[in-house]
């Protein structure tokens, strides 16, 4: 596949200490990152927001130490898991942790798991690049800020019909380019 | 209405109304209707999983700008000297404190780096005075600020961006680089109070939940927490000054004295190895004058020194004296180096 090629390219010249592809990488998964360690400890935003800064500075500096024959994706993922786990915890203070294992080889379920979830999200992300740029806000304002219907339409000084229109037009396409049977998954 | 596919789901206003939480009464048909057609729970748990997918992903586009310029400023060679601090810290320290803030606005030509104001932050930046010691910060805005032994100041993450948010503790005075498309805003425990075209000074005592806002010049607007959402306390006029408890609107509107306000800020001021420009800059601040140079050549120096409750002449002897210089006052409000 074209795409982990040049992951496994990016993922080589950031072990060799080059700034512009580990930026890509953390583009490339921050999303589907932020959005699966949300909804798997519940809507903690800002602790994964932080965690993820975090998480990418501690492999940044331990980049001279990381093999560089491996599974992107599955690789950062299952880590990226381990220390949102242990950090969280941590955070928690639910009970005394051992010491964070580091980066621990990945294992065959792991990896396929990876390979879902990536390929899942950059769907609905490549789906949402799509919508029209009227389309696009109205789906912002009514899921990321709540706003119902009648205040969209306010605030957009337009019809409610127009913006129920809008909305509905941005949710089918999102829906056609998004596999349905595929889109539902849990973890 | 009839419901045969998660879509039909998707497509009622109530229904996501529900997903999304913002309507008891959808809530609670939502939840009824659940219990009475248990065969419709799948398309429903669709349907509401599409829309939190969704709505995740919505946000994370939305911080991924700001968390890829952040990585950047870590990356980059030039970094400040920061410390990254987890947001829940830093709001829970922001709890305890006495504080006491002054706003002053710059004269523009005084702004060091003009323009190009409200440049972003991409950490939180946290600045401590020693225990005995005041500090001087020149923020990247071009706004300056000291702060009062002990006290400490985080700017937020996203100083900048639609406007310059920092959390105060302790005692600071602030001057505030004009930029009326970045609202400044200072919070201290419950309060925020917000720099409009302005000069003022803030104090508030979290042990007895007390506030107290005096305004030189401009305009301010106090605001306090209620919940999820901030309530109007006051607006002050210049010269004012404001005393607010806990208990809600209990407000004292008051002169205040130019005098005491002058004294606070003579206080202690130290200066470490300080460019010339920086000195002269806070020397006008402090004793609110003007001070020319005639020789430019002196902004090459640097300056050691205290001044505890000094007056300006013998700051300025001093100063003039390790430059070479002398000095004379045109007017009242008006020196110049020669």
């Amino acid at each position: 596949m074209d795409r982990s090629l040049t992951n496994a390219e990016l993922w080589r010249s950031f072990c060799a200490g080059d700034e512009e592809s580990f930026i890509k990488l953390y583009e490339q998964y921050y999303s589907t990152f932020f959005v699966w360690g949300c909804k798997w400890l519940r809507n903690e935003h800002d602790f994964v927001k932080d965690q993820l800064h975090d998480f990418f500075i501690y492999i940044w500096e331990r980049r001279d130490k990381l093999s560089v024959n491996i599974n992107v994706k599955a690789y950062l993922l299952t880590s990226f898991r381990r220390q949102l786990f242990y950090q969280w915890k941590k955070h928690q203070k639910m009970e005394s942790v051992s010491e964070f294992a580091g980066f621990a080889e990945t294992d065959e379920s792991e990896l396929l798991e990876a390979e879902l979830v990536t390929a899942q999200f950059s769907k609905l992300e490549r789906a949402l690049t799509l919508l029209t740029p009227a389309q696009r806000e109205v789906v912002e304002l009514r899921f990321l800020q709540n706003k119902s219907l009648q205040e969209i339409a306010d605030l957009k000084k337009t019809s409610i019909r127009t913006t129920y229109n809008l909305l509905h037009r941005g949710i089918s396409r999102l829906r056609l380019e998004i596999n349905e049977k595929k889109f539902l998954w849990l973890w | 209405m009839e419901f045969k596919s998660s879509d039909d789901f998707l497509k009622n206003e109530s229904f996501v109304n529900y997903c999304l939480g913002i309507d008891q009464q959808d809530t609670a048909f939502w939840v009824d209707y659940a219990s009475l057609h248990p065969e419709q729970l799948k398309p429903m748990n669709e349907a509401a999983d599409l829309l939190k997918d969704l709505q995740l992903l919505l946000l994370a586009e939305k911080l991924k700008p700001e968390a890829v310029s952040s990585l950047r400023a870590y990356l980059s060679p030039k970094r400040r000297k920061y410390t990254i601090f987890s947001r829940r810290y830093a709001a829970a320290a922001v709890l305890f404190l006495l504080a006491c803030v002054v706003f002053l606005f710059y004269p523009s030509h005084n702004v060091l780096n003009p323009p190009e104001l409200a440049r972003y932050s991409t950490h939180q930046y946290v600045y401590e005075a020693g225990a005995n010691e005041r500090r001087a910060i020149n923020l990247w805005d071009g706004s300056f600020v000291i702060l009062d032994k002990g006290a400490k100041l985080v700017i937020d993450s996203s100083f900048g961006q639609s406007d310059r948010k920092m959390y105060l503790s302790g005692i600071a005075y602030f001057k505030v680089a004009k930029d009326k498309g970045h609202p400044f805003k200072v919070y201290t425990g419950k309060y925020v109070t917000t720099a409009v075209g302005t000069a003022f000074k803030l104090q508030t005592d979290l042990t007895l939940k007390k506030l107290k806002v005096e305004l030189e010049e401009g305009k301010v607007i106090v605001e306090k927490k209620n919940g999820d959402s901030w309530n109007l306390v006051a607006t002050l006029h210049p010269k004012e000054s404001i005393s607010l408890d806990d208990q809600l609107n209990r407000s004292v509107h008051q002169k205040f004295s130019d005098k005491d306000f002058s004294r606070w800020k003579i206080q202690e001021v130290i200066f470490q190895n300080a460019p010339m420009k920086e000195v002269l800059l806070q020397l006008e601040i402090y004793y609110n004058v003007n001070i020319t140079v005639e020789d430019n050549a002196v902004m090459q120096e640097t300056f050691n020194g205290k001044f505890r409750h000094d007056a300006l002449s013998s700051v300025m002897e001093m100063v003039c004296f390790s430059l070479n210089k002398q000095f004379k006052f045109i007017d009242s409000n008006h020196i110049i180096i020669y």
